[in-house]
């Protein structure tokens, strides 16, 4: 009887492994199919970026024979000054809007004084207001600053909105450092400022590399902002740019167009190799709720 | 006592420097008073113009065959000759009363100034460019061609006997005399300046990097400016040695079509097609841009003005001196806007210092904000900004939605308030109405897209088993973020390209060529064109937080349900997906946001066409904002757009503070 029931018990188990083997088998062909079809476009661009217009018009799906890496020559020269332009102004508005997100969110987290309440909302209600609102004003008002066409015209927008979202992220994650910690320190004659910069921000460096990382490519990602704020083509920024490219007739050479396309993808995808761990886990912990 | 004093002194100060600045900055910005009309009124298209100084009369040749005489002192038509072709150069010798105008029509008129008699005319049996003649009337040289790859520089004497024909395979579209007369100055669609003698001898020869399109005498030591198709310009003199080039930062898109200087050789003016005129300084420096209207093609150097002309009925006039001090003030343009707004701030401080019983309540204020100055002083920066870039701006959107605020209404004593006008517009207009349609598509299949692929996936990555095979997976889902989004929008309109595009291609292949579509072209496919784009819609963001829903769910939960024997099916419908329901909800929310405001696929990919069918309202804002000029109703139709917005985000609060 007792034999008949482990076997039994075994038997159970082998099919319960068999059906979990055979979902699990399901379940990645299933994912497989989903990113090759999500990939497909980033195959196309590859593809056509090795190709001239010849092989692009005589068969479209061959691979490339020969390789036109001359595609990419030309792409670079054009691009590079925009992309140059990019990566400068990309980089002062994200360390820009580190060092503001940081302050804020230590002082709303960590200090008292009148009005904390009032100023914290203030800075809240900002969520619920569209870019899309503010866009005619704005487009308006860096002409009456004396900004228009000129690399503040993104900068100074991009981090005053850009805080927004930073300053919450750091202030909900300094509240949860101990406050016992910043008391010492005051009593041992630490100033606000030595405190906020020896104390609070190393200990909120996973928070603000999210914020880092997202600001970085939501900046990178603009396209309408740059196209009303920036003129001239020298100053442009590089996703306006490409679309320039595109529409003034270079068009007709898709494979170098291609390789622009692939030149302005990689910056992105660096910085994503070094960060996706932190992207990710900053959207998946939870801390962009409500 | 005295500190009182020192405080109304200071208030006093900034009452002046306000009054100052405040008019310095009116100044700038009536950038309008640099040009006026000149009153010369032809009633057609202009081209070109001319000027007799002993007789003050002026020639208007225009694009639409008529040369016209005016009266200078009255303004009024003098006489008027028809030509069969545009007008393309006047040359006047008033010492002959001889006005030479060279026409498309292939005839180079001598015209009777006085009279508007046609003496005698010169038939080049060719399309002419450019004219000239020498100083003592003798000679004469026009540039014609039949085509681009024939063309001629002909001489011929005063009366009509060719003296030289020289003939090119290239365009020579710019011809000149030197000062002297003896030799020719040319400039081709190679890029060369040359220095020939009559008869085609080259002398010497410098070069630019684009085709020559204009060539002009200049200034007043008998120099030549030229200019190449792509707004670059070149000084040189008479040997031509090079005194000045450079090339102006033009906006994008714009194409040079003239060129011209100031009497004084000082400036120099760049007019396109687009009607934009750039004026440059001797320092290369672009120092003020002005917009026309429509194509400028002419410049014509009057004392201390310049008068301009294009296509179109309007002779302008711009004054120099004007605009030297337009530039000068320019330069501390950002200082008089900064003591415009800062000093009115510094009057009403010092005004309350001033007052014995607001000084003492200010001095209690300062005492506090003293105290607790870290936090202040740490929050100057985030709400300096925010004030300029965010509460100033969203102020100015809610109340100019309810004015005429526009290009054309928009110095603020222009400014009026019209009530509803503009909501009422949207409804009229059609535009808006249109794109709300297409919004709703969008809005409801973008619900379905992040409710479907992404849910699936997370739940997908997460039943896979093997930590190292969950991260590769989540890595590669979201890799293709890194893909630009306008880069994506692009490559979607690649693929939907009708002959090239891998949609009909890979529909030729499988031998469905009926189905092929020109799917962004076609009023009915359009718009589902745009919504598919991004397909299998793998949302990286939807994607992550539903997964991260799914991580934060009890481990325990899922035993006890193993335990009753529960299939998996009836684990994601009891267990998962009520506790993901407030990822769900934030998701619906943020994309019901983002598809609101989002026009960048429709702008990149249509441009709201064919017709209007696949508008939406941001795009709407975007062209009455940029393009049309209509900056009070594009601020209305923000104002509906933040309307929408806060409406679902508060639903969508509810929902969830229901819940909890």
């Amino acid at each position: 009887m007792g034999k008949t029931k482990v076997v039994e018990g075994i038997e159970i188990k082998k099919k319960v492994n068999k059906r979990e083997l055979g979902f699990q088998t399901i379940i990645m062909v299933i994912a497989i199919v989903f990113l090759f079809m999500a990939f497909i476009p980033i195959f196309i661009m590859l593809l056509l970026s090795l190709k001239s217009n010849a092989q692009i018009y005589g068969d479209f799906f061959t691979l490339p024979h020969p390789v036109m890496w001359s595609n990419f020559n030309i792409a670079v020269t054009k691009l590079i000054p925009n992309m140059i332009n990019t990566l400068t102004v990309v980089f002062i508005a994200t360390a820009m809007t580190a060092v503001l997100s940081a302050v804020g969110g230590y002082v709303f987290a960590k200090l008292r004084f009148p009005g904390k309440n009032v100023l914290f909302m203030l800075i809240l209600a900002l969520m619920m207001v569209p870019g899309i609102l503010t866009l005619t004003p704005l487009y308006n008002l860096i002409q009456t600053y004396h900004i228009y066409n000129t690399w503040w015209a993104l900068i100074l927008p991009w981090i005053s909105g850009g805080q927004v979202f930073g300053i919450l992220l750091c202030r909900t994650s300094m509240e949860e450092l101990p406050t016992d910690l910043f008391e010492s320190a005051r009593i041992d004659g630490c100033s606000e400022l030595r405190a906020l910069v020896s104390i609070a921000v190393p200990l909120s460096k996973p928070i603000l590399a999210t914020v880092v990382v997202m600001k970085m490519i939501d900046y990178y990602n603009d396209f309408i902002w740059p196209l009303i704020a920036i003129e001239s083509n020298k100053k442009q920024i590089i996703t306006v740019m490409i679309r320039i490219l595109q529409s003034n007739g270079n068009a007709t050479d898709i494979g170098s167009m291609a390789a622009g396309f692939v030149f302005a993808t990689i910056p992105l995808f660096i910085l994503f190799i070094f960060t996706s761990r932190l992207y990710m886990e900053g959207l998946t912990s939870g801390a962009l709720k409500g | 006592m005295r500190r009182q004093k020192l405080w109304i002194v200071l208030c006093v100060l900034f009452c002046l420097i306000f009054g100052v600045s405040f008019y310095l900055n009116s100044v700038l910005n009536q950038s309008s008073k640099l040009f006026s009309d000149t009153g010369y009124k032809t009633g057609v298209k202009n081209n070109t113009m001319a000027y007799d100084e002993n007789r003050d009369i002026f020639f208007v040749g225009t694009y639409d065959n008529k040369l016209i005489a005016f009266s200078g002192e009255t303004k009024e038509k003098l006489w008027e000759m028809d030509g069969k072709g545009v007008f393309r150069k006047l040359i006047v010798h008033s010492e002959d009363n001889m006005l030479y105008a060279g026409s498309d029509d292939n005839h180079v008129y001598f015209v009777n100034i006085e009279t508007g008699e046609v003496v005698s005319d010169i038939n080049v049996q060719r399309r002419i460019y450019d004219i000239d003649v020498t100083a003592d009337g003798s000679e004469v040289v026009i540039s014609a061609g039949v085509s681009t790859a024939k063309h001629n520089i002909l001489v011929y004497s005063s009366d009509g006997e060719q003296l030289h024909n020289n003939k090119y395979t290239f365009q020579v579209k710019c011809v000149c005399y030197t000062a002297d007369g003896s030799n020719l100055i040319t400039a081709n669609n190679r890029g060369e300046i040359i220095r020939m003698e009559t008869d085609g001898t080259e002398v010497k020869k410098v070069r630019m990097d684009y085709e020559v399109l204009m060539m002009v005498p200049y200034g007043t030591q008998g120099e030549y400016l030229a200019m190449g198709s792509d707004g670059s310009y070149m000084v040189v003199d008479d040997d031509l040695n090079i005194i000045r080039t450079g090339t102006p930062d033009m906006m994008s898109g714009s194409v040079a079509l003239s060129i011209g200087g100031d009497q004084d050789g000082e400036h120099i003016l760049i007019g396109t097609k687009q009607g934009t005129v750039y004026i440059i300084d001797n320092s290369g420096r672009i120092i003020y841009t002005a917009d026309m209207g429509t194509s400028v093609s002419g410049f014509l150097p009057m004392g201390d003005e310049v008068y301009i002309t294009g296509y179109g009925d309007f002779v302008m006039s711009l004054d120099i001196a004007d605009l030297d001090l337009m530039a000068s003030l320019s330069g501390y343009s950002t200082l008089i806007y900064f003591l415009t707004v800062f000093s009115p701030i510094v009057v009403i401080l010092s005004l309350i210092m001033a007052i014995p019983r607001t000084n003492r309540l200010a001095k209690r204020f300062g005492k506090m904000v003293y105290r607790y100055r870290t936090a202040y002083i740490l929050l100057i920066p985030t709400f300096g900004l925010l004030i300029f870039f965010n509460y100033v701006p969203i102020v100015m959107a809610f109340t100019r939605a309810f004015t005429n605020w526009s290009k054309f209404n928009y110095a603020a004593a222009d400014i009026e308030f019209v009530g509803f006008d503009n909501f009422k517009m949207m409804f009229t207009e059609g535009y808006f109405l249109t794109g709300l349609e297409n919004l709703l598509k969008i809005v409801v299949t973008g619900f379905l897209k992040v409710l479907t692929v992404p849910l699936l996936i997370a739940w997908l990555v997460y039943s896979v088993k093997g930590d190292r095979t969950k991260y590769i997976l989540r890595f590669l889902f979201v890799l293709p973020i890194v893909v630009p989004s306008v880069v994506s929008a692009l490559l979607w309109m690649q693929i939907y390209d009708p002959n090239i595009g891998a949609l009909n291609q890979l529909l030729g292949k499988l031998g469905l060529e009926s189905w092929q579509r020109v799917w962004l072209g076609n009023e009915k496919t359009a718009i589902w064109a745009i919504i598919f784009m991004g397909f299998p819609f793998v949302n990286a963001l939807a994607f992550l937080l539903y997964y991260g829903g799914f991580t934060s769910i009890d481990a325990e939960l899922y035993e006890a349900a193993r335990m009753d024997g529960a299939k998996r099916f009836d684990i994601f419908k009891k267990i998962q997906f009520p506790l993901i329901l407030p990822q769900l909800r934030l998701i619906l929310t943020l994309t019901f946001i983002g598809v609101v405001q989002d026009f960048n696929g429709v702008y990149l990919l249509t441009q709201g066409g064919p017709g209007t069918s696949t508008y939406v309202p941001g795009l709407e804002l975007y062209f009455n904002a940029t393009t049309f000029g209509r900056y009070g109703y594009a601020c209305a139709l923000g104002v509906v757009m933040f309307l929408f917005i806060m409406v679902a985000t508060l639903i969508g609060r509810r929902a969830s503070a229901a819940k909890n």
